[in-house]
């Protein structure tokens, strides 16, 4: 069994001391990409859930530059360290907790061996997952944070630092000295101490805000703390932990002098110096970055604009259309190179004082609010042969994807558009059926009417150059069906002839029109004409298929299907009484017959034989997809029995002459 | 993956949308239809007044000799122009009647004018000195033709008698007459390759063809066009004529004893005049290549090409057209309507550079070569080396990346100000780019706002575009939503602003005509379809 097209874009992904390798946590993997050609170069794997967190071990000499360690932390409940250059599995602690995030904060503060040269204890601070309640209150999870002692791999005992329903990531200041996260409308803020043991003392602080926050992110070098909220907003403390965290006890009376004038924008009593606000995110800040230098912010929210500020300024520079929110933004040892995660399952490594993408490592594009709207489902098409996939995405392209080798392919734009991810969806790819032997394409986009006004669906032919194997357009029809949406498009599999039914009662015949068969002909004048037109008793057309020899054109006419001539346009038999508008029609393989199901009340699976013309078997399923091997005379299903639960599914194999499954 | 970055960060102009082009234009029409548009009206030449007359144009004719002045005849008078500057440089008045024709002779120098008494006069063309008169026809003399070879002494005219004569300029003598039309003669020319040729054209459907030489025994050969004939030309060759007559242009292999070559009919309405044109462009062998000029009453004039047999320009003027002249050299186009107007165009010449040190610049880099000193970092032009350099044939080129212009509306679609984007597009005027703009304004869900936020002025102009462009087909579906919506929303200011009650009358007004036309359309359908089904069946 294959699993693959994880998301890349779960935790925030960690660069390699040498900045040229970057670690991306894959589902229960992590797997190492290299930054220069953005290929996978190899995968850790060893967890049993998904991967929340990875840390890369950083190098305290130049010399050890090279050493690639880095500990993992999982759902599974277990750390794992781990030489990644091998890759190799060193060591595992295990906690019984699921870990959401970690955090070492002993890393990246100077550390200095002891008097008796041993090197102190490593701590992790780690968020965990722990389910409550029973006995007759509801489940529910508190996060906590608690502290592990790496080096003698256990739990440090009695130490919770925090617990909350709601405690986003953790995130450790750059210099190491302070850990924090944010908890709906309070940031928390702890200070570890420079000699770190088991029992010590945290000094900490508060700071609230009136919306709730996404982000936060420490100024490497000064008590500087920036974070994001849901509005947009970026604040910025200036001096914060200016009392608590001064070093001296006995300086406690300081609070005596605090007042407002002091301290502009700060609330209350959180103990900060200055709070200043920027706001340019329209919607929420979701990545918080400071500079190496601590120059410069960066942030990134859903607008997928990567907004650079210049701290004493608050200077702006952009990097605009990225056409996805921004997930998370990190910047390599390598002063030069930096990534941001997105959305939509990709990471792009940016050349950095130009803020130029590079490249990217992207991972598939599935559909998950594409179906907002009704009767406009998205549709992924499976070519068979190669292994690719044709995921419609949501920035108006068409991703193609390789299966076998779990990466992707290429991306066809289809629509002229900017993506505007922190917009509502106006624009939809919505049908996409390449031809048999993917050499020309043909996608339906639809354009949502403002009001009644301005609704557009057109349908566009795409032709692909064999040796690029890009996908250029050769064909674009507006409105094929007048105002109605088309339903379905299929692909003869003889020749070029692609039929669009439309809900309007129509199904129109598509060939590829070679205008004189001189060759030095431009291309431009081939193009894709309208061949027939055909209704039956003016019902919405559904689905629409082509028998394997491309001999007979089927066209679901609501609850009824109807068979034609292709080439002589005329209607051969109508058979058939489904009890609802049929959903899907599929000729298994080469043979004559047919599979029909339908959805709604009455679900339906149907296997017809067209030589007999007659329903041979039926079942009262509810079938999400139907698929079927090319050369026999099986087919699979993917049913629900029962519509509600969209979880539980079954998959079935039949063979078409007998209705008992033969595997489920 | 190496396209995707490219990509990324890429915006997209709004287009209008595509729409289908015809396919009629072939790769060799291209520059040729350029060549024809490039006759533009003069731009030094500031407001020529006398360009409209009050009386039709009959006819226009050039000088064949540099600066090729030409004369129109319209009314009493015929006016010539200056070949150089298309300023009317003199009058000649002194007519008997109102003028039917003017002619050139070869060398330029004299002007003959038939009138609609039947006179023919013969004008010094510089001086407008009277030198001749030419009596004999009984009525307007509507042909008058020079020999174009060599000839200087003789003069052919015709007129609405039907007959044809042959005169003696010097002695104001008809040598003789030729007889054989039995309708007005309103047309001829004379052969480009001989002084005896010529060829008349008539009402009574005939061309005749007509050798001096042996003028007594009538036509030498006569060729039945089928309508009567208003113009009739001989091509360069001297060996076909083309001749014009109702709707039809035909073409003449005289030589070949009169076959009918071609006939061109693209014209709606009656071909009132031909000349010969010449398309020069570019420098290659086959520049000048010549082509028929027909004018005619349903405003087109039309360009053919009679060695392909094909129409390769055709434009549209506003009035019918009579006559049409082209000067030798290719630089001016001269068209008089039914309605007194000059329509005169004029190619921009290129500059003639002619370099007169080009041969020793030529020479000078080799024998240099050696002596130019090695460009050191220490001098300037040590980093300009090599910048002005050209290209060579076989050279790979590494195309800078095609910078794409945006209009107005695009950049600010890029900052999201939507509502000053929408205003640029209609203050434009290109109904294709406002409607793509639109469309835009849809896909981004903000078009109503943005209509509810215009202001008096600007809303002025939406209503007006609205007027304008509502009920035209290809943008009726978006446009008449979009009125309907706007009447909705800003009822309130449409109520108080006269203007805007202005252009919804004429709204509705176009509405109510495009109704109209969509009823008696469908109407038409209802009549047809029957009979398109009865002929389905039989077939």
């Amino acid at each position: 069994m294959f699993t693959g097209g994880r998301s890349y874009v779960s935790s925030p992904p960690a660069f390699s001391n040498d900045g040229k390798r970057i670690l991306v946590c894959t589902g229960n993997t992590v797997s190492v990409f290299s930054t220069s050609t953005a290929l996978q170069t190899g995968e850790l794997e060893g967890h049993e859930a998904q991967v929340t967190s990875v840390v890369v071990v950083p190098a305290s000499t130049p010399s050890s530059k090279v050493l690639c360690n880095c500990w993992t932390a999982s759902l599974d409940g277990t750390l794992k360290y781990w030489d990644f250059a091998a890759p190799e599995l060193m060591r595992t602690i295990s906690i019984k907790f699921p870990i959401c995030s970690m955090v070492i904060p002993s890393f990246l503060s100077n550390q200095t061996p002891e008097s008796n040269g041993k090197l102190p204890d490593i701590y992790a601070y780690i968020c965990t997952i722990e389910v409550k309640g029973g006995d007759g209150k509801p489940h529910y999870s508190v996060k906590q944070i608690r502290k592990c002692n790496l080096s003698k791999s256990r739990l440090v005992g009695g130490v919770t630092l925090a617990e909350g329903l709601e405690i986003g990531p953790v995130i450790v200041s750059p210099s190491g000295k302070y850990i924090g996260f944010h908890e709906k409308r309070k940031l928390r803020v702890w200070e570890i101490p420079a000699s770190d043991c088991e029992n010590v003392g945290y000094r900490k602080i508060r700071l609230h805000h009136t919306k709730s926050f996404t982000a936060l992110a420490f100024h490497p070098t000064e008590r500087i703390i920036a974070a994001g909220d849901v509005t947009g907003r970026i604040l910025i403390w200036r001096g914060c932990g200016h009392q608590a965290f001064s070093g001296n006890e006995s300086l406690g009376n300081g609070r005596s002098n605090k007042n407002i004038e002091d301290r502009p924008g700060v609330r209350d009593d959180d103990d900060a110096e200055s709070c200043t606000t920027w706001h340019w995110h329209s919607t929420q800040v979701s990545a918080l970055f400071f500079s190496s230098d601590g120059a410069y912010l960066y942030s990134g929210g859903r607008e997928g604009v990567l907004v650079v500020w210049q701290l004493d300024t608050g200077k702006k520079n952009f990097l605009p259309r990225i056409g996805s929110p921004v997930l998370y933004y990190l910047s390599s040892p390598d002063p030069s190179l930096s990534c941001i995660s997105c959305a939509d399952n990709r990471i792009h490594l940016l050349r950095m004082p130009r803020m130029e993408i590079l490249s990217s490592i992207s991972g598939i594009q599935l559909p998950c609010s594409m179906n907002l709207f009704e009767g406009l489902g998205s549709v992924v098409v499976i070519n068979g042969n190669a292994g690719v996939i044709a995921v419609p995405t949501e920035n108006y392209r068409v991703q193609f994807y390789s299966l076998l080798d779990d990466r992707e392919v290429s991306v066809v734009q289809i629509c002229e558009r900017n993506h505007h991810p922190a917009d509502e969806i106006r624009v939809v790819v919505n049908l996409i059926a390449p031809s048999l032997d993917f050499s020309t394409m043909c996608t339906v986009e639809t354009r949502l009417a403002e009001e009644g006004i301005g609704g557009l669906v057109s349908l566009k032919f795409w032709a692909c150059d064999l040796q690029k194997k890009t996908f250029s357009l050769s064909t674009v029809i507006y409105e094929p069906h007048r105002d109605s949406g088309i339903s379905s498009i299929a692909f003869r599999p003889t020749d070029c002839m692609v039929v669009s039914t439309s809900c309007g009662g129509d199904f129109k015949l598509w060939v590829e029109n070679h205008k004189g068969s001189i060759k030095d002909q431009k291309h431009q004048n081939n193009g894709w004409v309208c061949h027939a037109v055909g209704s039956y008793k003016r019902k919405a057309m559904t689905a629409s298929t082509f028998s394997g020899d491309g001999s007979v054109l089927v066209v679901a006419a609501e609850r009824v299907i109807t068979l034609w001539d292709p080439d002589k346009n005329m209607l051969l038999d109508v058979i058939g009484d489904s009890p609802q508008p049929i959903s899907t029609l599929t000729f298994i393989g080469n043979s004559d017959y047919l599979i029909s199901t339908c959805q709604g009340s009455s679900p339906q699976l149907s296997v017809w034989s067209m030589s007999k013309l007659r329903r041979i078997w039926c079942y009262k399923l509810y079938v999400d997809s139907v698929t079927c091997s090319v050369d026999s005379s099986t087919f699979a299903v993917l049913a629900r029995l029962m519509p509600s639960d969209a979880g539980k599914g079954v998959i079935a194999m039949f063979s078409a002459e007998n209705p008992v499954p033969l595997s489920i | 993956t190496d396209c995707c970055p490219a990509t990324m960060a890429e915006t997209f102009p709004v287009k209008p949308k595509l729409r289908p082009t015809s396919d009629g234009t072939g790769e060799t029409a291209k520059p040729e239809a350029k060549y024809w548009r490039s006759f533009r009206k003069p731009k030094d030449v500031e407001a020529i007044a006398s360009e409209s007359f009050l009386y039709p144009i009959s006819s226009v004719s050039f000088s064949p000799v540099v600066p090729h002045d030409f004369a129109a005849a319209h009314s009493a008078t015929v006016t010539l122009f200056s070949g150089k500057t298309l300023e009317a440089k003199s009058k000649i008045t002194d007519l008997s009647g109102s003028a039917a024709s003017a002619a050139f002779r070869c060398d330029g120098k004299l002007l003959a004018v038939g009138d609609s008494t039947g006179a023919v006069h013969v004008f010094e063309a510089k001086s407008r000195s009277h030198l001749r008169r030419l009596r004999g026809h009984a009525a307007a003399a509507r042909l008058v033709c020079y020999p174009r070879a060599a000839d200087k002494l003789h003069l052919l005219s015709g007129g609405d008698d039907s007959v044809v004569k042959y005169w003696d300029v010097t002695t104001e003598t008809c040598l003789f007459d030729l007889l054989g039309h039995k309708d007005y003669v309103r047309c001829g020319d004379s052969s480009p390759v001989s002084d005896e040729m010529f060829v008349s054209g008539s009402y009574d459907h005939r061309i005749k063809l007509w050798d001096v030489r042996v003028s007594s025994s009538g036509s030498v050969m006569e060729l039945k066009h089928g309508l009567p004939v208003e113009s009739v030309i001989y091509l360069p060759s001297g060996g076909l004529i083309a001749s014009s007559g109702g709707n039809v242009v035909k073409i003449w292999d005289v030589i070949g004893g009169g076959k009918l070559l071609h006939t061109m009919e693209s014209h709606n309405k009656t071909v009132t005049d031909l000349c010969m044109g010449k398309v020069g462009y570019g420098t290659s062998e086959d520049a000048e290549q010549c082509r028929i000029l027909s004018v005619s009453l349903d405003g087109y004039m039309k360009v053919f090409d009679f060695s392909k047999f094909k129409i390769t320009y055709s434009m549209r003027f506003p009035q019918p057209l009579l006559s049409v002249g082209f000067s030798p050299d290719c630089s001016t186009r001269v068209i008089g309507t039914s309605k007194g107007n000059l329509y005169i165009g004029r190619r921009k010449k290129k500059l003639e550079t002619v370099d007169e040190g080009g041969y020793s610049e030529w020479g000078a880099p080799l024998a240099d070569e050696h002596q130019r000193k090695v460009l050191r970092p220490t001098h300037f032009r040590y980093f300009t080396r090599g910048q002005s350099r050209r290209p060579a044939e076989r050279d790979y080129l590494v195309k800078r990346p095609k910078k794409v212009k945006f209009a107005k509306h695009d950049k600010l679609f890029k900052k999201f100000r939507h509502k000053e984007a929408f205003v640029a597009a209609l203050t434009s005027g290109d109904s294709g780019k406002v409607v793509a703009v639109m469309e835009e304004l849809v896909a981004r869900k903000k078009l109503l706002s943005c209509v509810s936020n215009l202001e008096g002025s600007e809303l002025n102009l939406l209503v007006e575009f609205l007027q304008k462009n509502a009920t035209r087909p290809i943008y009726a579906g978006l446009l008449m939503n979009l009125a309907l919506k706007v009447i909705e929303f800003r009822v309130k200011d449409i109520r108080s602003d006269q203007q805007l009650r202005e252009h919804l009358r004429n709204l509705k007004q176009a509405v109510e005509e495009e109704t109209r036309i969509q009823q008696s359309l469908l109407e038409i359908q209802g009549i047809v379809s029957p009979i398109l089904k009865i002929a389905a069946k039989r077939s």
